[in-house]
Order: C-alpha cells, then sequence, then structure tokens
C-alpha cells in the first residue's frame, strides 16, 4: 500500500506577506489587487478575511464590499515563487518524488520510507517543522494511501493541521464528505447528483457502476472508485526529458576497438531512433566507459547544431571512444545525448536522403515492431560480415 | 636604446598591437611586446603564433635598440600616464626599461629581445592592392557566419580567394553561408582560408577613411596584410583543409521572391526573438498574398505573432528558420529593402540587399515537428 503526503501552505500569499509585515498579523489580508482594482480578483487572504466570506477567485470588488477594512494588497510574485523554491528544497529532503501541484502545494510519495520518521504523525510534523523552520509560515499536511485521501486529508483541519488516514479507517472516514470534495466533480456534476439524491459520498456509493459509466462515461468509472477510496493516479515528478541513453554491460570485457565500435553502432542507432521518436535533436552527445577495474569515465562533445541522425551520432561518439579505449578491457559501453532541443537545423552540405533514409528506415523498423533494416556497421563482427 | 614620443602616439601603437598577445605563457617570450627603435622610427610588434600585429610610427630617438617588456603590465601602464611628452630608455646594466612622463619614473624588467619571433618567416609576395573600405565591408557581411569556436576545421574560417579581377570572401557554419563579391583590378589569383579570428582582428584595425589602401601579400603558408597609410602590417596562419564548393549552395532560383523593408523586418524579428528561452528562438515564416505572418513560440514562456505586408512574387510558402540566422545578416545590409528568396521544404532560403548583387545570403530551415 502506498503512502501519499500531500502539503498545502495555509493562505500562502497572505502569510507570507504577514510574516514579512508584522503590521499585517491579525488582520483581514486581501492578495491579489488594490482595493479601487475594477478586475481583479482574490488571488489568497487570510483566515481572518474568510470570517467575512472572502474567498479566493472572488473579484476584487465584491471582497471590498463584504470586508471593507480589509488590507489589499496586489502581490509579489517574485517574492511567493522565491519562498516556493525554499519549501520545495524541503519537500525533497523527505522523498525524492514530488509533484509539484501549484507554488503552495505539492505531493510526495513516502511509500517505503513511512517509518524512517517513526509513526505517519511523526512524518507530517517533522515535514510541518523542517518548513517552519525554513521559511516560518504554516502548512497543513495530509497523509493517506492516495492522492486523493492525502489531499482531503490536507484541507480537513486547515490551516496548521494534520491528518492521516490510515488504510482501514478511508471507508468511513470518506463516507461523511460532500460530493463536491471528490476530485473532478464540479458545479455541474454535483447539481446531476443532487437532482438523484446524492449529497455526501456514502450516498454516491448507492450508485451502481454502470449507472455512473451510462451518465458520465469513463469519469463515472474513476467517481465509483473514488466513492471507495480507490485512486491509482502516481505522484508524477517533474518529467522533462533532459537527456537520454543507453548503455550495455558486455559478458565479457572487450578491449577491440573494431569490436567496440561495432557495439557503439548499435547504442548509436537505438538512441538516435528515441530522438526521432520523440522529435527532438541532441547537441551534446557524451560516451560511457566503465573498465575492467571498474573506473567509470564519461566524455562529451558539443556539437555547433543539434543531431538526430545515427551517422551524426555515432561518428561524435566514436571520436570518443577511439581517445578512451583500445587498450583497457571495457565492461561497459554507454551512450547518452542532452541538451536536447525541438528543432533540427538543416544543413547546407549534407545530403538530403540521408534524412529520407532515416525516416524510412524507422518505418520500417517501427512497422515490424524490430529491427529489420539497420546499417553495415552495426553487423556483429563474428557473423563474417554477411 | 632612448626615445622620446608623446603618451598618445605610444598608446596608438601599443592598443594595435595589444589584441595579438599570447593569453597563456605557452612561451613566455610571446606575452610580451617586442619595442624596436631605428634609424628614428620606433616599431612595436606582438604574437601568439597565430597572429601578428606590427605597427610603426617616428619618434625622435638618439640611441637604436630593442627590448621586450611584459604587455600586461606595460600597456596599461601606458594607457594611464599623463599626456605630454614620454621619455624611454633602456638600462641594460639593469636589464630595465625606463618610462619617464610628467613627475613619474617606472622601470620594468625586459626580455631578450633577440628570441622575439620575427612575423614573417618569407619574403612576401604581393598578390592584391585595394581600398581598405573594402575589405571593411566584405568582412562585415561575411565573418559573422563562420563557425564560433571551432579553430581548426576550415568552418571556422573565412574564405578569401580572387580570380578574374574579383575578390570575394565567403563563410559558412554549414546551416548558413554568406558570399561577398568586389571588382579589384590587376591583382594575382589566389585562393586561402583565413581564420575568423584574423578577420576580426584586421577590421579592427582597418580604418574607414576612403583614402586609405590595403595591400594583400603571400608568405606561403601565412598572409600579410599592410595597412599602408598607417604603417601596420598584420600577418596570420591560414586554415589548412578543402573549402567545401560554394557556388554548389547557393541556389539558382526559389519558388517565391518577396520584397521586404529591412528595417520593418529587423523590428518584428528582434520581438520573436524574445522567444526563445528554452533554446534558440525559431521563427516560422507563412507568405500568402502580399503578408508575411511571423510566428515563433517558447513552451517555457508563450508567443509572438505578427503580419508584415510585402511584395510577392510566386506562390504561398512557408519555412521556418533560427532567428538569429535571420537577423546576423539583416543586420549587415546597407540598404533599407531586402529580396528574399523562400522554398518550400528544406529547400534553403536566399536574402539579397535589393540592388546590390554583391551580397548574396543562403540559410537552411530548421525542422519543426
Amino acid at each position: 500500500m502506498a503512502t501519499i503526503m500531500h502539503v498545502d501552505m495555509d493562505s500562502f500569499f497572505a502569510a507570507v506577506e504577514q510574516r514579512d509585515n508584522p503590521e499585517l498579523r491579525g488582520k483581514p489580508v486581501i492578495v491579489g489587487g488594490t482595493r479601487d482594482s475594477k478586475r481583479g480578483v482574490v488571488s489568497t487572504c487570510s483566515y481572518e478575511a474568510r470570517k467575512y466570506g472572502v474567498h479566493s477567485a472572488m473579484p476584487i470588488a465584491q471582497a471590498v464590499k463584504l470586508c471593507p477594512h480589509g488590507i489589499f494588497i496586489p502581490g509579489d510574485h517574485k517574492k511567493y515563487a522565491a519562498v516556493s523554491g525554499q519549501i520545495r528544497s524541503v519537500f525533497y529532503r523527505f522523498s525524492p518524488v514530488v509533484e509539484i501541484v501549484s507554488i503552495d502545494e505539492a505531493f510526495l510519495d513516502m511509500t517505503g520510507c513511512e517509518h524512517l520518521y517513526g509513526s505517519l504523525e511523526d512524518l507530517g510534523r517533522a515535514i510541518k517543522e523542517q518548513i517552519y523552520e525554513t521559511v516560518s509560515l504554516t502548512a497543513s499536511v495530509g497523509i493517506g494511501p492516495n492522492k486523493f485521501i492525502a489531499k482531503l486529508a490536507s484541507d480537513y483541519r486547515k490551516p496548521d493541521g494534520l491528518v492521516v488516514v490510515r488504510p482501514e479507517e478511508v471507508w468511513d472516514w470518506l463516507a461523511q464528505f460532500p460530493v463536491k470534495k471528490v476530485w473532478g466533480i464540479g458545479q455541474k456534476t454535483a447539481e446531476i447528483l443532487a437532482s438523484w439524491q446524492i449529497y455526501t459520498i456514502a450516498d454516491l456509493r448507492r450508485c451502481r457502476r454502470e449507472t455512473l459509466v451510462e451518465r458520465f462515461g469513463k469519469y463515472g468509472d474513476t467517481l465509483y472508485q473514488l466513492a471507495r477510496g480507490i485512486d491509482p493516479r502516481p505522484v508524477e515528478p517533474e518529467s522533462e526529458t533532459k537527456s537520454l541513453g543507453r548503455e550495455t554491460t558486455f559478458e565479457t570485457d572487450i578491449s577491440a576497438l573494431p569490436k567496440l565500435r561495432q557495439v557503439l553502432a548499435e547504442l548509436s542507432a537505438e538512441v538516435g531512433y528515441r530522438l526521432r521518436r520523440h522529435g527532438l535533436w541532441a547537441r551534446t552527445i557524451t560516451v560511457k566507459l566503465r573498465y575492467h577495474d571498474f573506473t567509470t569515465i564519461t566524455r562529451s562533445a558539443s556539437l555547433p547544431e543539434p543531431v538526430n541522425n545515427d551517422d551524426d551520432i555515432f561518428s561524435t561518439a566514436c571520436q570518443l571512444l577511439v581517445k578512451n579505449a583500445g587498450s583497457r578491457p571495457v565492461r561497459l559501453l554507454g551512450i547518452y545525448v542532452s541538451q536536447l532541443t525541438s528543432f533540427g537545423q538543416a544543413s547546407l552540405f549534407s545530403d538530403p536522403r540521408r534524412e529520407e533514409l532515416a525516416r524510412v528506415m524507422d518505418e520500417l523498423n517501427t512497422r515490424h515492431g524490430r529491427r529489420v533494416i539497420y546499417k553495415g556497421r552495426q553487423l556483429p563482427l563474428d557473423s563474417g560480415g554477411k | 636604446m632612448r626615445f622620446a614620443t608623446t603618451q598618445g602616439e605610444m598608446l596608438r601603437c601599443l592598443d594595435m598591437v595589444g589584441r595579438a598577445v599570447a593569453n597563456r605563457d605557452v612561451n613566455p617570450i610571446l606575452t610580451g611586446i617586442y619595442l624596436e627603435c631605428e634609424n628614428g622610427r620606433l616599431t612595436v610588434r606582438a604574437t601568439d603564433s597565430e597572429i601578428g600585429i606590427e605597427a610603426c610610427t617616428s619618434v625622435e630617438s638618439d640611441q637604436p635598440g630593442k627590448v621586450v617588456v611584459e604587455a600586461k603590465y606595460f600597456l596599461p601602464l601606458v594607457r594611464r600616464l599623463p599626456g605630454g611628452d614620454v621619455f624611454v630608455q633602456e638600462l641594460p646594466e639593469h636589464q630595465m626599461l625606463e618610462i619617464r612622463a610628467g613627475t613619474g619614473s617606472f622601470r620594468f624588467q625586459t626580455m631578450a629581445a633577440d628570441q622575439f619571433p620575427a612575423l614573417a618567416a618569407a619574403e612576401p609576395k604581393p598578390l592584391l592592392r585595394m581600398p581598405s573600405q573594402i575589405a571593411v565591408r566584405m568582412i562585415r557581411q561575411t565573418v559573422y557566419a563562420a563557425q564560433k569556436d571551432q579553430g581548426h576545421s576550415v568552418f571556422g574560417g573565412v574564405l578569401m580567394e580572387y580570380a578574374d579581377g574579383e575578390l570575394r570572401f565567403v563563410a559558412t557554419d554549414t546551416s548558413r553561408l554568406c558570399f561577398n563579391r568586389a571588382a579589384v583590378p590587376n591583382g594575382e589569383n589566389f585562393k586561402m582560408i583565413l581564420p575568423a579570428r584574423t578577420c576580426v582582428e584586421l577590421q579592427r584595425l582597418l580604418p574607414s577613411n576612403p583614402d586609405s589602401m590595403l595591400e594583400i601579400a603571400s608568405l606561403g603558408s601565412q598572409v600579410l596584410f599592410r595597412l599602408e597609410t598607417e604603417d601596420v602590417i598584420l600577418v596570420s596562419r591560414l586554415l589548412e583543409g578543402q573549402y567545401p564548393d560554394y557556388t554548389r549552395v547557393i541556389p539558382s532560383q526559389t519558388d517565391t521572391e518577396i520584397l521586404a523593408s529591412c528595417s520593418e523586418l529587423i523590428s518584428a524579428l528582434e520581438r520573436a526573438e524574445l522567444m526563445g528561452k528554452k533554446g534558440p528562438a525559431i521563427v516560422t515564416l507563412s507568405v500568402e498574398e502580399g503578408i508575411m505572418k511571423l510566428e515563433s513560440r517558447d513552451v517555457e514562456l508563450g508567443e509572438a505573432n505578427e503580419s508584415l505586408s510585402i511584395e510577392q512574387k510566386g506562390p504561398s510558402v512557408t519555412s521556418a528558420f533560427q532567428v538569429r540566422f535571420l537577423l546576423d545578416m539583416l543586420k549587415t545590409t546597407d540598404s533599407d529593402k531586402v529580396r528574399m528568396g523562400l522554398s518550400s521544404g528544406l529547400s534553403p532560403g536566399m536574402i539579397r540587399p535589393v540592388d546590390d548583387d554583391d551580397y548574396i545570403y543562403v540559410l537552411m530551415p530548421v525542422r519543426v515537428i
């Protein structure tokens, strides 16, 4: 069973302003625009302001009516982003798998690390303390077996809350919430459900899966599961491709350069294929070598323009290989490409048929689901070169 | 060695040669500046063995001689001296060079002057004589297309060739190519590849004075430029290798011809260039019915869209380029209008000043998925 932690900063922008300006503490602070701003909306307000019915996404003009003595601040997003960065660094002390949802909230996958801090409560207290030590701000933390439960839990006792929902408690705990708390249910879905006399999650559980799917399509199935506290969404860390590569460990160490070159040709072709599949080009080519004694080196070369053709990748990698192999037996050979761009500069002097060739070869190999056509340099040497 | 000159004249000579001083002390003597005085003529010289520069001036002198002093400290001193007379004297018994100016007196240790290399290893063979202004223009309109930091490849250089009364400069980094030519009579045919840095340093030395003349001479594996009026020479090594056949990549025609205002295009492209947070900015040019649309976007930043009205001959066409490549050329154009030739697909585009067939720019599009 997974353990997911949701951390949500308490009225983040307003809290930063109150932290930095003691005069604002204990007062209704509304961030989003000045009092006379015609089109502004509230982006955050302090808990003092919420007592007057002010909430985020409300037009400033309305907030002024509800809370005439409120303190209205346009907001300093650069400052908030800087504070958010400090908080983020705390998250990574707890888990490498962090999904940044927004400037003031994140999911942390704590699966397998639950007991490093004692109990789950101790874990929640530890992260709250470290955030407070770092930025002097309070956070509300929810811990549960999945993202849905964790987020609901962090929201349960705001501000400065800590709520742990164990797997065996989920069923009963969840029953009490109005359906609007379910991920993905907005005004419209809530109205439809209300017309079926469904107001709470307990009510929702009475719906048959088929009924929900019939009315809401695929989401109906999700709804059915969420009502039962089931949410399979993983915590997804930022996933921009920064580099890609391929490496291989040999069964027996290799020192012969021709053999290494053949393997490199093979690896270059695989990396090139992946680059082209992703519509990417790379400016830096890196060769990784692990020698028989486990010393490992990486050597890189940067090209004037990004490439994704096997020939360019191979010829650059080969130069790096020749400089660093040939005498010592090699255990592992790898090739990595980085400094990726989403465009490729065409060359005046290269044959345009080369691109076409790569395209046709990729298409054939993709269609057959395996390598059916490749360059001669990839041919294993012991096959006699035929 | 003993001579008198002015601070201004001394600094003028030192500033001209200063850029040729070696940065790293592979050979310590090359971190120095060579001063030689003979027959009332002061010669100042520096070289890093890739390029060498020598500047001369008349001085009042009663003792000939030669010394080498460390450039890194000598040059700033002369720059900081008060204007007016400067007296320079070698003190051989101390191996020092003494400089006096105003109430100040300064001494520098000297290095062995006879170890300082001469610039020209062979007798120069004159090839061509031309107005400096032409060279200034030709360098300005080519050198930017040479590959940066590719010291030994021919793409890191500028091809300079002379044939049939025509001087041609060509530079390419394989993504774009600059071609420039000028009619210059009475020369010997030649073909050489200059390191881009040599062109930049020569450009810096060349005056805009319309009467100034430049002489080009061969030294075998080196080239010599003599600025006649200014009494300065620059010697440079040449790049070895085969320069690609550039005539092959200049398209004889393109699908669509466009006539556009250079300044409007520059302004629009400079805005589009801002969409280059994640990588170099790319602009897609779509030409249709006398309108050129410029679109660029950056996944982390946003997008820029605008339209220019242009004159169009030929069908609608769309092509994407690196914004910098377009700007590089447009900013070196003297005309206020440019002719742009575009073709669909991955065929090269071409830009020329409206009334000038001597400056041709060919650039390859980018593939965007």
